[in-house]
């Protein structure tokens, strides 16, 4: 049993000698409650992307995780005892997250809508050239003939 | 138009066919996304963002509050936004470098974290400014105590070198995955995992501090 207990005093040791020797490590890393909102977000603006929504559509978005991104750092960095401003930060950086995570949404459904329109306008213009061409050229055709037979018909001999 | 024969009808209907498999052709052409290469680039320039000049007086052998100006750059061209990371790690001659072929970081531990959500095809850069900002000299070895990094002051350990030979600063890039909600090292794309990661040696035989006896 003292064997059992001196181990583990000197794992414990060893341990908090490589925690107090590890050196300073500024990162500023989302907390693990935020980490799923952060993918979340990303995953609700790539979604945006994939439907259609153009970089300028996007930027705000994420102009607005830089926001979050920036407190969150804020309150990684504050003092250990701040722990009120700490929690107002990340409950700010997570209503953040929240607020673009519903934007890409709405704008995943407003892509896809006007995707969905782009598409079908491009394929009935299609239709529409198509019949347009046919015309053009089966118009084309006989007139240049009725030209050509006009001509013909309109010619005269003349004696050299 | 009137239609004097079944052949004329034969060929107005070929005619329109044909029309209509170009057009829709385009069509398609013109609404489908073509697949694009989707990578990082990644890289550090010094003071006059030129690839040279790394060191003051392009010297690479520092001392103590010697300012190392760069310039860091990431350019998203994955074909949609990404959270990405620069590490900054610090080694000597012993550290292990990031592996290529396991897509495996370094083995040195981060210093300063560098984050952005960044658009596809944005490109962003960041000034460095490092120096060492205390050092010892003991036993043939400089060890490396303090660095500033961005007016940030940090302590390192485990930082040595032979007679302040071959120190170096490792920046890796890690990206955000949204499925383990985590920074991991490298990215995925076009079913192939990528790694980027750089660095750059330096000396300090002579820290300008005097070596106790």
């Amino acid at each position: 049993m003292s064997r059992i207990s001196a181990w583990l005093m000197f794992t414990s040791a060893v341990l908090i000698l490589a925690i107090m020797m590890a050196p300073q490590y500024s990162q500023a890393q989302f907390n693990s409650t935020l980490q799923p909102s952060v993918s979340r977000a990303i995953a609700a603006v790539n979604n945006a992307e994939a439907a259609g929504a153009t970089t300028n559509e996007t930027a705000p978005l994420v102009a607005m995780l830089n926001e979050a991104l920036a407190l969150n750092s804020e309150a990684s960095n504050l003092p250990p005892n701040q722990t009120t401003q700490r929690n107002a930060l990340f409950s700010s950086v997570n209503q953040i997250l929240t607020t673009v995570t519903n934007q890409a949404n709405n704008l995943t459904t407003t892509s896809t809508q006007r995707t969905y329109t782009n598409k079908i306008i491009t394929y009935v213009t299609g239709v529409v050239a198509a019949i347009v061409g046919t015309f053009v050229c089966v118009f084309g055709v006989e007139f240049y003939q009725r030209y050509r037979i006009k001509r013909t018909l309109q010619m005269r001999i003349k004696r050299k | 138009m009137k239609f004097k024969s079944k052949q004329n009808k034969r060929t107005i209907i070929a005619i329109f066919i044909a029309f209509i498999v170009i057009a829709e052709t385009a069509a398609y052409l013109a609404t489908t996304p073509r697949p694009q290469e989707q990578f990082f680039q990644f890289y550090v320039v010094g003071a006059n963002r030129l690839a040279a000049n790394y060191y003051p007086q392009n010297n690479p052998n520092l001392r103590i509050s010697s300012l190392v100006s760069w310039y860091v750059g990431v350019t998203n061209s994955m074909g949609n936004a990404q959270l990405v990371e620069i590490r900054l790690k610090l080694g000597n001659e012993t550290t292990t470098t990031p592996n290529d072929t396991s897509d495996t970081p370094s083995s040195a531990p981060a210093i300063v974290a560098f984050d952005r959500f960044m658009i596809d095809n944005e490109t962003w850069e960041f000034p460095l400014a490092w120096s060492i900002t205390n050092a010892t000299v003991t036993g043939g070895f400089t060890h490396i105590l303090t660095t500033r990094i961005n007016n940030e002051t940090y302590e390192v350990s485990n930082w040595s070198a032979i007679n302040g030979y071959d120190f170096r600063v490792i920046l890796e890039l890690w990206v955000w995955q949204t499925n383990t909600n985590a920074f991991e090292y490298g990215w995925s794309g076009n079913g192939e995992t990528r790694t980027a990661w750089l660095e750059i040696w330096f000396n300090m035989t002579n820290p300008g501090i005097i070596s106790p006896p």
